[in-house]
């Protein structure tokens, strides 16, 4: 249905921004496919390419085995396309729009009355059709947004983050109206929030820097990709002179460890990551026990592929570290000597900061904890208490929180993202 | 294909389309002006004026000079604000004749060049007038380009437009009397497309008019129209030089009190036969008027019989009645119903309804004439005129005298003569006339100075005709339907202001907001 | 078809003109000071219906300065603000060619000037049932004249919605260009170069106001100003839809 192969867009004078980079990738007839990638991955790019929005600057790409440039009409009509910003005209009436629509498309006047009623009934529109789109909430924007795309039957449906910007309810209908759209329609739906294409999407496509990272159904993605599993140790040792190396030699020996990171001490807890292929949690506690350590986290950690995600897109390899338990719960540890002083400006410390995945509401995942605790490790002497500037949300850059700000702020879905194209 | 490679392509790519894209718009700004230009072009123009009076064309007699133009004509306006008692009359002018001079641009860009000076730049006026050798400024310059000397020099309200002065005894405003524009213009076109003026030798020697004489008896005014209309005007001394000038194009004998001797008047011939041309504008003087060496003499041998005395007719006194016995009896005005209406000379002022003074004229009748002579009698004077015969002492009583057989009725007062060249002359070249013409003119006092503002069309138009320049004269006067409102029905003014000055805005408002508030939800 | 299509952008256009206020206070107010300034015509010329009439339509200031100011206010918002809105994302992604937006645009645009000058027509009709016919032919072709003049000051304000980002800018660079070709002539003089100068002679050709508007106010037409009003509509059309595509192309 959907076959793009060496895609590449520059983007900047002399092509100097590499919006996507190589992308090939197939989607079949009936497929639901997810975007995910984070802000400026390429994902818009991509999208706006196959609808023939953009050209590409090398490869190609086909729809229906057309060719979305040479045959760019006929591609056209065969797509229905709903872009990030819900371009709606809000001096029409829902039905003007859609007729609007009808016409734009070519569609007979019975054809019309036929699809009009039906989609409004598929998305939801119930007695809005008479409604000035200008007086319509958000939510009810993108129905008629998606009553819009969906009007003409079109074999292929691209959809930009169909979902920023709504309160988790609206969320919640817009992703069980596309999983009713999976079984008539080719789906190509893009978001960078992970929960949202698990929920929707048989197969996931992941972005990261123009490039395609991972490419499969969930599970595949997480076995292929999965990564380390490790025992977090976080463990008081005493005063004593060497004992972090002494502790990280007892560790390596016990069995199943493959290795052993010092990770640091920050106040009196030196930490340590044991990667191992098992559970150790009670071997490194017994150790822990025989030697008086005083835990304070002792956790297993395997990687979900929320983490995946969240490692491919942000290229965790030369970043602080991240840690997860079960829980999509961070632990973040900042050696104070390096947080700045008044490192209260966002950004000025952002790359310190490990940061943790979905900042924003949504039931069926595990529910978001941060804990930052700088603050509660022992003040070195003399330095001042340290501040972290948090992103509640990874991806959105822009959207910074001074959790030691004298009131945070309450977790809320954060005010929609900006373009993520240049 | 390797990263590097693909993104120095991708660059080249867009650059290549940033270049293709301009040279599309660049292509397309070509085609733009092409289409223009070829729209412009004369055999693929076209125009159509619309309008019922069809006001935007020029009139086809001017149409036909400027098509024929071998050359393209340059006019170079000089026109200033006007000011004084006559400033509406001339703002009215200018205007005109601005706008006759843009439509003639408009319908003929290849054959008209237009320059309007504004007189507000002195310094660059007042060079151009230097290069033009202007002394005066409302005029209007033709020349063609490289001739500048040879140009032709229209004044505003001399040339191109005539006016009434206006009566303050009567509160009669100044009037525009008559808008000559087309007249001057094509006259200045053929003049300055011309390659040499024809000439017009006035025969001096027997007391005939003077042309270079300003008096208002002479012919002063006569010879700075025929100069300002294309003509040459020089002097010929049968005394001097017996055999007419070779390059004689028309040759004028006005008036002459003196007679010519035997051979003179054979010599006028013999150049008529060959071809000639000649305006015979016999004197009122009765001593002059037949025997040996008179021009009647002359006007015999080509079919025109003059007759004794000259034409008088009855004038309305002061209480009402016809009365003669008045020497305003001598003075004559022949409307519409006394001219030739297909004659080349008259037919234009029949179409102008124009009335030509005539005083102290002779009257012609048909002679003896040579099969291969067409004669047209081109002015009649009013059925109820007589030939007042001179009495004894050789003065006129201005009465119907039956003692004297003076004979009344309607009488001739000018024959426009045509004549085959004698077939014993050997046509020269191919500009040698096929023919000869004469004009026989009764009324030589009509040619002076004095009224020659009322004559100047007629005048003109017997020059240019034996000049074999007649089809340059006519004149077609404009006339517009008059669509006006009356402003003074109070009614429709006021109906217009309220419905087109308030009523449309308003419903447009009311419709306005009427949708506003049907689509607020 | 290249234009398929641009009959429905037309119509949503003309929907989205007129369904909003402000086509209604533009020519409400533009009507109010033609309608006064047709009454002083008309008192001005003695009731010469046909003058008054090309006054009012045709040579006046009031027409002119109209005519410059409203095209780039109506066409300001048309590429400027649906590009801010993600709108015409949309519409370039539907199944029409950019051609035929841009020609769907721009005939909008000029329809609204045509409703406009139209009244120029309205007033002749009122004067007719007053009494006094105008000349019709001449009233009709100073008519087309306007919506000639209108769809090219209408297609370089679609220009500069389509070169700018936003719709004021857009209004303000439309103005400045129209203001600009309305002075080429003025501006030629003013060169210094001397009229004998080929490029004088050039631009003084692109002579709107006296010359190529002119010929159809009073009451002429001529192959050679319709063509150039066409011809230039469409080329400035032409760079619209060269700019719109570019979006697609440059950054």
């Amino acid at each position: 249905m959907i076959h793009v192969e060496h895609l590449t867009r520059l983007f900047g004078p002399f092509g100097a921004v590499r919006a996507i980079d190589d992308l090939s990738f197939h989607i079949e007839r009936g497929e639901v496919v997810g975007f995910l990638g984070p802000n400026g991955a390429g994902k818009t790019t991509t999208l706006r390419i196959l609808t023939g929005y953009l050209p590409a600057s090398s490869g190609s790409a086909r729809v229906c085995g057309l060719d979305v440039l040479r045959d760019s009409m006929r591609v056209r009509k065969k797509i229905g396309y709903l872009p990030e910003s819900v371009p709606l005209y809000r001096d029409l009436r829902v039905d003007e729009m859609l007729r609007f629509q009808a016409r734009l498309h070519g569609m007979s006047r019975s054809d019309f009355r036929r699809r009009a009623p039906a989609v409004a009934e598929q998305v939801g529109l119930g007695d809005l059709t008479r409604a000035m789109i200008g007086t319509l909430s958000r939510g009810q924007r993108q129905r008629v947004g998606l009553a819009v795309a969906l009007l003409p039957e079109p074999e292929v449906l691209i959809l930009d983050e169909p979902t920023s910007g709504l309160d988790p309810i609206q969320r919640m209908e817009v992703r069980k109206l596309l999983v009713e759209l999976g079984s008539a329609h080719t789906v190509l739906v893009s978001s960078h929030i992970l929960p949202e294409i698990e929920a929707v999407a048989q197969r996931v496509i992941i972005l990261a820097k123009g490039k395609i990272a991972a490419d499969g159904t969930a599970d595949q993605l997480v076995s292929k990709l999965g990564g380390e599993r490790y025992v977090e140790v976080h463990a008081a040792l005493g005063p004593a002179e060497g004992a972090a190396s002494k502790a990280r030699e007892l560790l390596a020996k016990l069995p199943g460890v493959r290795s052993v990171q010092d990770q640091g001490r920050v106040g009196v807890h030196h930490q340590f990551r044991i990667v191992c292929s098992e559970d150790l949690r009670e071997d490194v506690g017994a150790l822990a026990a025989h030697k008086g350590w005083a835990l304070r986290e002792l956790s297993f950690r395997q990687p979900k592929l929320e983490q995946i995600f969240a490692k491919i897109a942000l290229e965790f390899e030369s970043q602080p570290t991240l840690a997860g338990g079960q829980g999509a719960e961070v632990h973040l540890a900042v050696p104070a000597a390096q947080v700045p002083q008044a490192a209260g400006a966002a950004g000025s410390g952002l790359t310190q900061l490990a940061l943790q995945g979905t900042g924003q509401a949504r039931p069926p995942a595990p529910e978001t904890r941060v804990v930052a605790n700088s603050a509660g490790a022992a003040p070195a002497p003399g330095s001042a208490p340290v501040r972290a500037v948090y992103n509640l949300n990874p991806f959105e850059q822009g959207a910074h929180r001074d959790l030691s700000a004298p009131k945070p702020a309450p977790a809320k879905p954060t005010p929609p993202p900006a373009k993520d194209s240049p | 294909m390797t990263a590097p490679t693909r993104e120095r392509f991708g660059w080249f790519v867009r650059l290549r389309i940033g270049f293709q894209v301009l040279l599309g718009v660049l292509l397309a700004l070509a085609a733009a002006a092409l289409v223009t230009w070829l729209a412009s072009r004369p055999g693929l123009r076209w125009r159509h004026d619309v309008t019922v009076e069809s006001r935007n064309t020029l009139p086809d007699e001017l149409s036909q000079i400027v098509g024929r133009l071998p050359i393209p004509v340059e006019f170079e306006v000089f026109f200033q604000r006007p000011s004084g008692p006559l400033a509406q009359i001339q703002s009215q002018a200018q205007e005109r004749m601005r706008e006759l001079l843009f439509l003639a641009r408009t319908q003929y860009p290849e054959q008209i060049h237009v320059v309007d000076h504004d007189l507000a730049d002195r310094a660059g006026v007042s060079n151009r007038m230097r290069e033009l050798a202007l002394e005066e400024v409302d005029v209007v310059v033709a020349f063609t380009r490289g001739k500048e000397k040879s140009r032709s020099v229209l004044k505003l309200l001399r040339d191109i437009a005539r006016v009434d002065p206006g009566n303050p005894a009567f509160q009669t405003p100044p009037s525009l009397e008559a808008f000559r524009g087309e007249v001057a213009m094509a006259l200045a076109l053929l003049k300055v497309a011309q390659d040499d003026a024809p000439k017009v030798y006035f025969a001096t020697g027997h007391g005939e008019r003077d042309p270079y004489d300003t008096d208002p008896r002479q012919l002063g005014r006569l010879e700075t129209a025929l100069v300002s209309e294309g003509f040459e005007v020089k002097l010929w001394n049968s005394k001097s030089e017996p055999a007419v000038p070779a390059d004689c194009t028309v040759l004028a004998l006005v008036a002459p009190t003196q007679l010519y001797d035997d051979k003179e008047i054979n010599q006028i011939e013999a150049y008529l036969r060959r071809g000639g041309r000649a305006l015979v504008a016999p004197s009122y003087a009765e001593q002059v008027f037949d025997g040996p060496g008179s021009l009647s003499i002359l006007l015999r041998r080509f079919g025109v019989e003059p007759k004794a005395g000259l034409v008088a007719q009855y004038v309305r006194s002061t209480t009402g009645a016809m009365v003669d016995g008045m020497k305003e009896c001598a003075t004559l005005a022949i409307g519409p119903d006394g001219m030739d209406r297909r004659h080349p000379i008259t037919e234009s002022l029949w179409r102008a309804r124009l009335v030509l003074p005539i005083s102290g004229a002779r009257a012609f009748e048909r002679g003896k004439q040579n099969a291969q002579t067409v004669m047209s009698d081109i002015l009649r004077s009013p059925s109820e005129s007589w030939l007042d015969l001179a009495g004894d002492n050789g003065l006129h009583d201005w009465a119907l005298d039956s003692q004297l057989e003076e004979q009344s009725g309607q009488f001739v007062l000018a024959f426009a003569v045509s004549f085959a060249v004698a077939s014993d002359v050997q046509p020269g070249a191919d500009a040698a006339p096929k023919q000869g013409r004469l004009l026989a003119f009764g009324a030589a006092e009509s040619m002076t100075s004095a009224i020659f503002d009322y004559t100047r069309d007629f005048l003109l138009n017997a020059f240019n005709w034996l000049a074999d320049r007649e089809y340059r004269v006519s004149v077609r006067p404009r006339e517009r339907n008059v669509r006006q409102i009356d402003l003074k029905n109070s009614f429709a003014l006021s109906t217009v202001q309220r419905v087109a000055g308030i009523g449309l805005p308003l419903g447009l408002a009311l419709i306005g907001m009427v949708l506003a508030w049907r689509r607020r939800r | 078809m290249l234009l398929s299509g641009s009959w429905t952008i037309y119509r949503r256009e003309l929907a989205g003109l007129f369904l909003g206020p402000l086509a209604y206070v533009l020519l409400g107010l533009a009507l109010f000071v033609n309608g006064q300034y047709f009454t002083v015509y008309l008192k001005e010329v003695s009731g010469e219906v046909t003058d008054a009439l090309t006054l009012s339509g045709g040579v006046s200031v009031v027409y002119w300065i109209l005519m410059v100011v409203l095209p780039p206010l109506v066409t300001m918002r048309m590429v400027s603000e649906e590009s801010r809105s993600g709108m015409l994302e949309l519409l370039l992604t539907s199944p029409v060619s950019d051609a035929a937006v841009v020609a769907g645009k721009l005939v909008a645009a000029v329809t609204f000037m045509a409703v406009l000058w139209s009244s120029n027509l309205f007033y002749g009709l009122l004067c007719h049932f007053l009494g006094t016919a105008p000349d019709w032919p001449a009233l009709l072709v100073m008519f087309a004249g306007s919506v000639l003049v209108s769809a090219l000051l209408c297609a370089i304000g679609l220009c500069c919605s389509a070169a700018t980002s936003t719709p004021i800018l857009a209004a303000f660079l439309g103005l400045v260009a129209n203001v600009v070709l309305l002075s080429v002539p003025y501006l030629a003089g003013q060169l210094g170069l001397g009229e004998r100068h080929w490029l004088v002679r050039t631009l003084s050709e692109v002579d709107l106001v006296s010359r190529h508007a002119a010929s159809f106010m009073r009451g002429v037409l001529d192959s050679r100003h319709l063509a150039f009003f066409l011809a230039w509509t469409v080329f400035f059309a032409f760079v619209t839809t060269r700019l719109i595509e570019s979006r697609r192309w440059k950054t």
